[in-house]
């Protein structure tokens, strides 16, 4: 059906997209209106500043504030202590009584890196872990603190973390998002969290759901048409964009109509690709054993981690997955109980599955929530915690850091973060350089200014590149 | 140690004269630790000042520092210095790097206690920088008052008749621009439609607007619209996202709000019936305390102040002190964004980093709320968990029979409703008849399921019997919703002679300023009052009236003297008309939002409206007249490239739609629209339990067939549609929508349910005229979906295309409903369909 003429303008991407699903050959038809070249796919892969081990991330959030005094940042002194004044005023952050981990430490693999007993999955990972104990973050409140992690600012609407790793790289397979975020909140910040804000639309994340609390079913809402056969589709969606590449001819520049006509050829690619990413049941029954698919307690973030691991292989750039409940005022020992019983098994079959794979050396994996909690009990006779923002620790594995290392210190109680303390810009700017881009490089024109996720700050934490 | 003691017994006033002995106290033990342990970070010589706490004058910490006062002669118990020296605050440890010896804490102690006298003389200057300057901060731009200037002389005179159009004019004609043309009478009434009614013009309105040859037809099609029923349901939304409109609480508990539907109905009548602007923020703000002729005015005034019941309340926090600062603090930070464009919560902790706001303003404004009550129905955790309570909400008064104006409660059709005592009689009958009969349903299906273990089969009679229970079960809670409907208190939730509102509280009083946003943090008593900084100098910052002080605030805001109330209200209306504000940043107007990129239109705009009366429709009316809203979208290379944002509009911007004009359109379009407005909401169904997504939430949000101004918004649950197409986060003040390009758009026009619905009921409307034929239908197709007639070349096309579907689906009737329906659902699905040129 069209000109050989045409053909010949056919750039790579279009050849590609014409193979893929036949309606997009009037791409063509609009391209070629324009100086050639003008238009660029923004999500094509894109080379790194500088040669990197990681090339994906998946980053576990847990939402809530999971206290670091339970889990991964032994403090002896607070073993010791408990119940003991928590050496702060009557009122305040610091008021109360200290309130021993609810749960034994003890040291684990070769490396001896102390985990409490609440993780005896991932514990036979220990050598892989990096923890960063020395964490801090501006601010203790969840909405502020979630949406600082997430996109490195707390007054303003700026791009996710999750959307600059997207600018910078691109995303290795043109048929799905290159950011997908499963089970993503949507409170505390909400679609902020995986915005893209002022960069352009395609960096945003795509929600994904992965069942689950809050969420009706699985996948993405409307990824197949009930009426029509592909063939049928494919004709009613050329006709679609016929009428769309028309108007983009009518209308001289513009690039957010480019954007809608984008949207269609991604969204067409998509019926195929993301079920197919998406579909655990693919899974042999022993894979969705390991993952922990089939039991009640580990379904939701086992489904999520399995998932993650399908949207890894398939070259998906940043893969954020969500665990709720972290925010543990009372029942510290309980709601630990069930959080640590929840991501356990799921995160240690993801990181044997990685390894098995051969995927391992070019995924950072990273774990941590909002901020962390405090020594002190939240009441006198309180079995909980409070918010804590100036200490607390988060961990990552995988691409390009050294494992089975403590990084950072905060002090004997485990309050404040005090040595070799890394800050959430600071974090960002690590996974940045982790991925082989420079925090103070990338940037993007807004406004008449350079934005950074970083804003001005980051340092990267060198000490924990492998 | 002996000296101290003796020391001790000789406190005396900071501000009497500082004996000798005490002199040489200071000069020996104090001065020298001073200079030593503290000037680096507080003396006006330190590279930064911290805390905003100078200490090496008198004057320095007597002025105090972020925190408060730093130092209370005579008590050192209350001083924070001793506090943070003495390291027992883990928040405020002094000097950070290392904790003083004890006996130089002593003596600080010993010299606070004699009333800390102190002989330095410097003065405190160097601290001004982060005392906020009030008079400095009055010379910012959006805080002095607007001026109206008279419209710029032009060079293209004739281009440009009316003032608006004459400024922005001026800037192009500045920069070596000129505007595009005019745009044509087809795409005008479209753009004009949409912008003022949210509905695309029938093609009978298309032609007679087109073959209008008078004068005045544009101004006739505006004055028609602005009359419309539909222009505030359009506008009346607008508010809503700013409102943070919402029918549950959102948050850790989310409980439904199903008395919210007042407010909007209030909304949209009051924008309906153009109630001043100067009115509408008042009798928001406090329209409980305006007077009323009738009951039905005293009760929508009351309705009104529902703005400041509906935000999204942390039910679950347990301290009800802590609670009310949150409600507290969410109502002057809507208020702030709403109505100043300012962001007042920033405020809460610390004197604004950008604006001039200082703490002071905010606890002037929190005292007016704390003294009054936002009654939305429920109490936090302590204070009467979550059980939706009518005491909890503003009681109505029973319309009058000296009732003249319609108000919204009254607009509900109550049915003839019954005695309370024959409607309990009723009712205990048919929910006697419903557990009996439920009662039976189980017992058969316990039995059947008994028996088919034993497999026995007499199946067909227990299913016979099955469907019979069930169809009189089915009866009978009908026969209960009627009865509902009947009920003496009006029956179902949400239809009570209750509202969403403020009430004056039961104590009135000033609150102290939270230091940090604490509450357990208190400093210094400030007066219930207003901000400062855009205050008239001549008029009080205080609230001076009877009460809480909301009535001094309602006029506050919309006195003459208020620099930002009315631009910041033209500016909102811009960005709906012209896709960008003159202020883009349309919430803020503080030193982080945007300049306005026509200063003085703006001002022109902002005194022309408060002298025409505060009339919205007056003010889109103007702006809607102007030539520059005339203007085509066409692109123009030569401008594009000096301004490819169009900041100075060159042209009109092409807009794209919001989600309830793309729903409300395709349904129009598909004759499905029910055009009335709805009844109450649907949320009042839901019952009692907190809103969790299941199936009945899915029923409740979707399935209207009403305008989407009237679909219900929960919290976290906002219909699918909605969220894919960037429906406003119903939890903050959002006066301009994200506008995103992303896939699940593209895959809900390909897909959803909802598309191929409409597409199929337009393209079953249009089979039933049987004047059309295949052409005709094109057109009428193209004309309906995107107001316009199709090219020679998609009439073609569209009849090869609906030609080969039908072929290819072997010609049946039901392939000819298909084939139109498909090409119906790709115009609905086409990027023109979204947008307004």
């Amino acid at each position: 059906m069209h000109e050989s003429g045409e053909m010949t303008m056919i750039n790579r991407r279009n050849a590609l997209k014409l193979a893929a699903c036949g309606f997009g050959y009037t791409a063509l038809a609009g391209l070629t209106t324009q100086a050639a070249g003008a238009y660029r796919n923004p999500l094509a892969p894109r080379l790194p500043h500088y040669a990197a081990k990681a090339k994906r991330v998946i980053f576990m959030f847990m939402q809530g504030g999971p206290s670091h005094l339970d889990t991964f940042d032994y403090k002896p002194e607070l073993v010791r202590n408990g119940g003991k004044s928590g050496g702060g005023k009557a009122r305040g952050r610091g008021r109360g009584k200290l309130l021993a981990p609810v749960f034994k430490f003890r040291p684990r693999g070769k490396s001896g890196l102390p985990i409490s007993d609440l993780f005896p999955h991932l514990s036979s990972h220990a050598d892989d872990l990096c923890l960063i104990n020395g964490m801090h973050t501006n601010n203790p409140a969840h909405p502020q603190a979630t949406i600082m992690m997430h996109t490195g600012s707390i007054n303003f609407v700026r791009p996710s973390v999750g959307s600059w790793t997207v600018y910078g790289l691109g995303t290795e397979n043109e048929n799905l998002p290159g950011f997908i975020t499963l089970n993503p909140l949507n409170r505390l910040g909400g679609t902020q969290n995986y915005g893209a804000a002022f960069l352009p639309a395609a960096y945003q994340g795509t929600p994904v759901s992965a069942g689950g609390r809050g969420s009706a079913k699985g996948g993405i809402p409307n990824l197949a048409n009930k009426n029509l056969s592909v063939t049928q589709q494919k004709k009613h969606l050329r006709l679609i964009q016929e009428m769309n590449h028309e108007l983009l001819e009518r209308s001289g520049v513009d690039h957010d109509l480019e954007g809608i006509i984008e949207s269609y050829e991604l969204a067409f690619r998509m019926q195929t690709a993301v079920p197919h990413a998406l579909d655990i049941s693919k899974e042999p029954e022993e894979v969705r054993e390991a993952y922990g698919v089939m039991t009640g307690a580990t379904r939701n973030f086992g489904t999520q981690c399995l998932m993650a691991r399908r949207l890894a292989e398939e070259g998906v750039r940043f893969i954020e997955l969500t665990y709720n409940g972290w925010d543990q005022h009372n029942r510290l020992r309980d709601r630990l109980t069930s959080n640590g019983h929840g991501i356990d098994q799921p995160i240690a079959a993801l990181m044997a599955d990685l390894k098995q794979r051969g995927l391992f050396e070019d995924t950072l994996i990273v774990w941590g929530g909002e901020f962390g909690r405090t020594p002190q009990a939240q009441t006198p006779k309180g079995d909980g915690r409070r918010h804590n923002n100036r200490g607390f620790t988060m961990w990552m594995a995988g691409g390009g850091v050294k494992g089975g290392i403590r990084y950072g210190e905060t002090d004997p109680t485990g309050g404040t973060s005090v040595k070799d303390k890394v800050h959430v810009h600071d974090l960002h700017a690590t996974l940045l350089h982790l991925l082989g881009l420079n925090h103070e490089k990338l940037t993007y024109r807004h406004a008449g200014r350079d934005f950074r996720l970083t804003d001005v700050y980051g340092r990267v934490v060198k000490e924990i590149v492998a | 140690m002996a000296a101290l003691t003796l020391m001790g017994g000789m406190a005396v006033d900071a501000a009497t004269k500082p004996t000798a002995k005490q002199l040489t106290f200071f000069e020996k033990r104090i001065r020298p630790l001073l200079v030593a342990k503290c000037y680096e970070c507080h003396s006006t010589k330190s590279k930064k000042v911290k805390g905003g706490l100078l200490l090496d004058s008198a004057e320095g910490w007597r002025a105090g520092g972020d925190s408060g006062e730093a130092i209370v002669p005579g008590k050192p118990e209350e001083s924070l210095v001793i506090e943070a020296v003495r390291y027992k605050n883990r928040d405020m440890e002094m000097p950070p790097k290392g904790k003083l010896k004890d006996h130089e804490i002593v003596a600080l102690e010993a010299w606070v206690k004699m009333g800390a006298p102190d002989p330095r003389m410097g003065s405190a200057k160097g601290i001004k920088k982060q005392k906020i300057d009030i008079e400095e901060g009055r010379k910012f731009w959006s805080f002095v008052k607007p001026v109206k200037g008279t419209p710029p002389v032009v060079e293209n005179d004739d281009w440009a008749k009316d003032g608006i159009s004459r400024f922005i004019l001026a800037s192009l004609e500045e920069k070596g621009l000129n505007p595009v043309g005019e745009t044509d009478r087809v795409t005008l009434i479209r753009r004009v439609s949409f912008d003022l009614i949210g509905l695309p013009p029938t093609p009978a309105e298309v032609d007679a607007f087109v073959h209008d040859k008078s004068p005045n037809a544009y101004e006739k099609l505006v004055d028609r619209l602005l009359a419309s029923k539909h222009f505030g349901e359009r506008w009346g939304r607008h508010w809503l996202d700013v409102a943070r409109y919402a029918e549950s609480t959102g948050k850790t508990r989310n409980y439904p709000y199903p008395h919210a539907w007042k407010y909007r109905d209030w909304v949209i009548e009051a924008i309906n019936k153009d109630k001043p602007y100067d009115r509408f923020v008042m009798e928001q703000v406090a329209g409980d305390l305006l007077a009323g002729r009738t009951a039905d005015q005293r009760n929508s005034q009351k309705i009104a102040t529902g703005m400041f019941a509906m935000g999204s309340y942390d039910l679950n926090e347990r301290n009800t002190r802590q609670f009310k600062m949150d409600v507290v603090d969410e109502q002057i930070d809507t208020m702030g964004r709403a109505f100043l464009g300012l962001t007042l919560g920033c405020a809460r902790c610390h004197n604004h980093k950008f604006d001039p706001v200082p703490t002071t303003n905010y606890y002037a404004l929190a005292g007016i709320f704390v003294s009054s009550e936002a009654k939305f129905g429920y109490g936090s955790r302590q204070g009467g968990g979550n059980r939706m309570s009518n005491a909890l909400l503003v009681s109505l008064e029973k319309a009058g029979e000296d009732n003249n104006g319609a108000t919204t409660a009254k607009n509900v059709p109550v049915q003839q409703s019954l005695s309370k005592k024959e409607y309990d009689r009723r009712m205990t009958m048919l929910n006697a008849q419903l557990k009996q009969a439920q009662r039976r349903l189980k017992r058969l299906s316990n039995s059947a399921a008994k028996r088919s273990k034993n497999k026995r089969r007499n199946k067909n009679a227990t299913n016979g019997q099955t469907e019979q229970l069930k169809k009189t079960i089915a009866g009978l809670q009908r026969q209960v919703r009627s009865l509902r409907k009947q009920s003496p208190q009006g029956g179902t939730r949400g239809s009570g002679n209750v509202a969403m509102g403020l009430a004056e509280g039961n104590r009135v009083a000033d609150v102290k300023v939270h230091i940090r946003g604490e509450i357990s943090n208190l400093g210094r008593l400030v007066k219930r009052g207003f901000v400062e900084v855009i205050t008239d100098r001549n008029k009080s910052t205080h609230a001076t009236g009877k009460g809480s002080g909301r009535l001094d605030l309602a006029r506050w805001l919309v006195d003459e003297g208020n620099p930002l109330t009315a631009r910041v209200a033209v500016n909102r209306v811009w960005h709906h008309l012209f896709g960008r504000g003159l202020v883009s940043t349309v919430d803020n107007f503080g030193a982080t939002g945007s300049r306005p990129t026509h200063p003085e239109l703006l001002d022109y705009l902002a005194v022309e409206f408060m002298e025409d009366g505060w009339s919205m429709k007056g003010l889109i009316k103007r702006i809607t007249m102007s030539k520059a809203y005339r203007m085509s979208s066409a692109h123009n290379t030569k401008s594009y490239e000096v301004d490819p944002d169009n900041l100075l509009l060159w042209r009109m911007n092409r807009k794209r739609l919001e989600v309830e004009a793309i729903r409300d359109a395709m349904m129009f379009v598909a004759g499905s629209l029910n055009m009335k407005p709805a009844v109450a909401s649907p949320v009042a169904r839901y019952g009692n339990g907190e809103i969790r997504r299941n199936a009945q939430i899915d029923s409740v949000t979707t399935g209207s067939s009403h305008r989407s101004v009237y679909v219900p918004i929960l919290r976290g649950y906002e219909p699918e549609m909605f969220s894919i197409f960037d429906f406003a986060e119903p939890s903050e003040v959002k006066g301009r929508r994200d506008i995103t390009t992303v896939a699940p758009q593209a895959l809900f026009m390909m897909n959803s349910e909802f598309a191929m619905t409409q597409a199929k009921r337009a393209a079953e409307d249009m089979l039933t005229r049987s004047e059309l034929k295949n052409l005709t239908r094109v057109k009428h197709a193209y004309r309906n979906a995107l107001g316009r007639e199709p090219s020679k070349a998609e009439l073609d096309r569209a009849v090869r295309y609906v030609f080969n579907y039908i072929q290819s689906k072997g010609e049946s009737k039901a392939a000819v409903t298909e084939a139109w329906a498909s090409l119906y659902h790709a115009l609905f699905a086409s990027a023109e369909f979204r947008y307004v040129y």
